[in-house]
């Protein structure tokens, strides 16, 4: 159980009759660097976290800078998650003050905080959630020099247009860039990993491991595994074995791919230089390869989005809603001010 | 209270009406806001889960209208490992009990929510305090729980009184929501996840091949010697039908039961915690290579099968016995671990056992609760169309979401009449106080002939039982049948008992028929 990464490049989600208050995201801030991990992991606190993600992913994210804009109902939550996860440093970012639109769903503001610079309002508690994560608050505007700071920059109450400039900014000095917004009960959530992500861990789950009871000596040599042992590979899977027995060769070699050819059986590739398999006996087991993945730059996402669908009876919902949501945009920057509720006027602009 | 101060306080509290749950208003008007404000949740557990509800709770303001309330239950007592998720919890809390701590800080959040706590385990012990008058003013159950057992518990509590129930879990990147509504879903029960392929008992006990063969086998090891071992000891000593009941046990498992109950109680028993540790020491000795002795003189390494293979090969891999070693952590830690929950056993002196660690993390609950409220917004709007209510699987990792309608309720039938799982036959004491008027109502209303009546596990009234019983039993009212045949106490706060019946219907074929709700006269 390794860290596992989202292909996520646009996502919309739509709640059936719910505000999309619920975070769907918290930024995963494991990269290709191998940065040197610095001092040691709480396992007293972070033990069922390391269950799910693993110590590795764990030491990426204790070196991870993150920036979370816009400090609404949305963005304390996702601060709130990232924070607990335990990075490295976590900033709170925000230029406008608390309203009162804010007290229903940014929990850590008060009544009596209206009117005052959000980000610095929500510190206090914020810090709080975890004490090896150093939270501080900025309020300047967001500039090439402040975004340098950070792996990782989370966009969750901007304007279209600085939404477009961060990720340009993001995108040119290899920072991780996420936008993510929530608008009455529909939620967007983009991210970028740039043009080479490392993928260690597609799926999340543990590797398999099967016993072996015969490998033929073949053009394609095919493994067998017992019969009350379904192996549950895949074909593409890379696997490695140890303790074969006679065709020694394949202990200890770089991972091998394999093509399924049955629920007991697949296939190595070409086995005829190796000794005569001496059997039954030995193990295979499943090995996570890092994959490469390259994600679209917001720009390019806006024109040619790939949306991940969650509810396949309103497939053709997710460009209409990718369209609305930049219709809102394109009115908030127009008028100043958000579409009024239930307001025909204001929707037939 | 001066005028002016009134006056301050009555704007103040209108500007927050009107202003604080703007946004809400926004997406759903006034009247749903009023109508969440005096929702009355019964929230069951303070966990992860239970503080993501909390807080979202208090975002939405449930409960701060005249009528609402939100309850919270939680027995445990915070702990270290619970501040990497549970977000309510400082350090300086540990200790505290989760849902007074909870309670208090989401208040402060929005102060205008009424929400009470509760240090109650849901199950039977508690059916005095959250009884049918406690589950008939709630609107809703909201289920956070961490195990199966109290999810069905509540789940067969939330049918029985007919409530809603948001019944929600996760597990490391996964989760799930499933709505249960009344008279239309099935219920949490009603479907089950495939059982976890099970490992045969002969790999378990001597053919282990991975790690989690030999966890289920100390998980195993776990229960023989620190649970039904001591249980058993104990039944021997206080229960005098347990020689009866274990002499009557097929193949060696009379023998087998009562040599352990010697043990504990005349051979190996501790009189200090230094016996503990004597016995935790040989108890080492024995599992790690006596047995494996035994198993290599059975079958030496270099054995083969008829076939002429190897017999330890495959998924056989060839153990060897252990050497103790005091400077192995290790065989340490397994003393110190046997030793102290031996000590348990015999209740030397408290200690604290680590549970089984489950994997999770904060966002994958944040993301589920958030679902969970949805689906309440729903049932607050008074939806009562199945297509309005979504089921939620996520699987962050991949990322997968998946939403899908809740199934709804089987239909059974008996004559012409469709039931579910929702329906009982209702019956009223005075109408039917004896066994007899019982049998006969039934013959009367719905034209079943009663073959048997049982309560719980026990059997009250059947067809085939010797004659002088039947007579003894029909003329018994159903009252005395609980308390004397069935050996259960009727509480003054129960308002109604549970029967069970089998009938069969006109063309004597067996019924399908709902169970019974046996309704007490209050006198």
């Amino acid at each position: 159980m390794e860290d596992a990464f989202s292909y996520v490049t646009m996502l919309i989600v739509e709640f059936g009759a719910g505000l999309g208050q619920a975070a769907i995201v918290t930024a995963t801030m494991a990269d290709d660097e191998n940065a040197a991990p610095e001092g040691e992991i709480d396992e007293s606190l972070y033990s069922r976290q390391i269950f799910v993600l693993g110590k590795e992913a764990m030491m990426r994210m204790a070196v991870a800078n993150v920036c979370i804009s816009g400090m609404g109902g949305l963005g304390v939550e996702i601060a709130k998650n990232v924070c607990l996860a335990g990075v490295k440093t976590v900033t709170l970012h925000d230029e406008k003050p608390v309203t009162w639109y804010d007290l229903n769903s940014q929990f850590y503001v008060k009544e009596n905080q209206v009117g005052k610079n959000r980000a610095e309002s929500c510190l206090g508690l914020v810090s709080e959630l975890n004490t090896y994560v150093p939270t501080t608050a900025s309020t300047a505007p967001i500039d090439e020099a402040f975004v340098k700071k950070f792996r990782v920059m989370c966009l969750s109450d901007n304007s279209f247009e600085e939404q477009v400039r961060v990720g340009k900014m993001c995108r040119d000095n290899k920072i991780i860039f996420i936008v993510a917004e929530t608008k009455g009960a529909f939620g967007k959530v983009f991210f970028d990993g740039g043009e080479d992500f490392e993928c260690v861990d597609q799926n999340g789950e543990a590797p398999l491991i099967a016993p072996v009871i015969n490998i033929s000596k073949a053009e394609d040599g095919m493994v067998t595994c017992p019969d009350d042992n379904r192996h549950g590979f895949e074909t593409g899977d890379h696997v490695a074995f140890t303790e074969i027995k006679g065709m020694t060769e394949l202990n200890d070699r770089d991972p091998i791919p394999i093509k399924v050819t049955g629920p007991f059986t697949f296939t190595i590739g070409n086995t005829m230089g190796f000794s005569e398999y001496e059997g039954p006996g030995g193990t295979v087991s499943q090995v996570k390869v890092p994959v490469k993945l390259s994600y679209l730059s917001y720009d390019d996402a806006l024109v040619n989005p790939e949306h991940m669908i969650s509810d396949f009876a309103k497939m053709d919902r997710m460009n209409q809603l990718h369209l609305a949501f930049q219709s809102i945009h394109k009115f908030e920057a127009d008028k100043g001010q958000l579409p009024r509720p239930y307001n025909r006027a204001d929707a037939e602009e | 209270m001066p005028l002016s101060v009134c006056l301050t306080m009555w704007r103040r509290s209108l500007k927050t009406q009107l202003l604080q749950y703007d946004s809400t208003l926004a997406v759903f008007g006034t009247d749903f806001q009023n109508r969440i404000g005096n929702v009355r949740l019964f929230v069951v557990g303070s966990g992860a889960i239970g503080c993501e509800l909390l807080k979202n709770y208090a975002m939405l303001g449930i409960g701060s209208g005249p009528g609402g309330m939100i309850l919270v239950t939680d027995m445990d007592a915070i702990e270290k490992s619970n501040l990497n998720r549970q977000f309510l919890f400082r350090p300086w809390d540990v200790g505290k009990q989760k849902s007074s701590t909870s309670a208090l800080v989401v208040k402060s959040m929005n102060p205008q929510i009424r929400i009470m706590s509760h240090q109650n385990r849901v199950g039977k012990d508690t059916e005095g305090i959250y009884n049918e008058y406690f589950f008939s003013r709630l609107t809703c159950v909201t289920n956070a729980l961490d195990n199966v057992d109290a999810r069905k518990y509540m789940d067969l509590r939330c049918v029985y009184f007919r409530k809603p129930l948001l019944e929600s879990g996760t597990l490391g990147t996964k989760g799930n929501v499933q709505v249960i509504l009344p008279n239309l879903t099935e219920s949490y029960g009603s479907s089950q996840d495939p059982p976890e392929k099970s490992i045969p008992m002969c790999t378990l006990k001597n053919f282990p091949n991975a790690i989690e063969h030999t966890l289920q086998w100390a998980r195993d090891l776990f229960e023989g010697t620190f649970t039904t071992g001591p249980q058993d000891a104990d039944s021997y000593i206080n229960d005098p039908e347990f020689m009866d009941r274990t002499l009557k046990l097929p193949g060696s498992q009379p023998m087998d039961i009562l040599e352990k109950v010697k043990s504990h109680l005349v051979d190996d028993k501790p009189s200090s915690f230094e016996d503990c540790i004597a016995w935790a020491r040989l108890f080492w000795e024995e599992l790690f290579v006596n047995v494996i002795k035994q198993l290599l003189h059975t079958y030496p390494a270099d054995t083969t099968t008829e076939s002429g293979q190897p017999f330890w090969s495959g998924p056989k891999r060839l153990p060897h016995a252990l050497s103790f070693d005091y400077d192995e952590e290790k065989c340490q830690e397994f003393v110190v671990a046997g030793a102290n929950l031996r000590a348990l056993n015999y209740g030397f002196k408290e200690n604290r056992i680590a549970g089984k660690i489950i994997p999770a993390i904060a966002t994958t609950t944040s993301l589920v609760c958030g679902l969970v409220c949805i689906e309440l917004y729903k049932l607050v709007q008074g939806h009562k169309n199945l297509e309005r209510f979504k089921n939620g699987f996520i699987n962050l990792a991949l990322p997968f979401f998946g939403f899908s309608e809740p199934i709804p309720a089987d239909v059974h039938t008996y004559h012409d009449k469709k039931w579910t799982l929702w329906d009982k036959f209702e019956i009223r004491e005075e109408k039917a106080p004896t066994m007899t008027a019982f049998i006969s109502l039934f013959k009367r209303q719905h034209k079943l002939d009663v073959t048997m009546v049982s309560y719980g596990e026990t059997m009250l009234f059947a067809d085939f039982m010797p004659e002088d019983k039947i007579r003894e039993r029909l003329k018994m009212s159903m009252r005395d049948l609980v308390v004397q045949v069935a050996d259960d106490d009727i509480p003054h706060w129960k308002r109604a008992l549970d029967f069970e019946a089998a009938a069969e219907d006109k063309d004597e074929e067996d019924a399908d028929i709902p169970p019974i709700r046996y309704v007490l006269s209050q006198s």
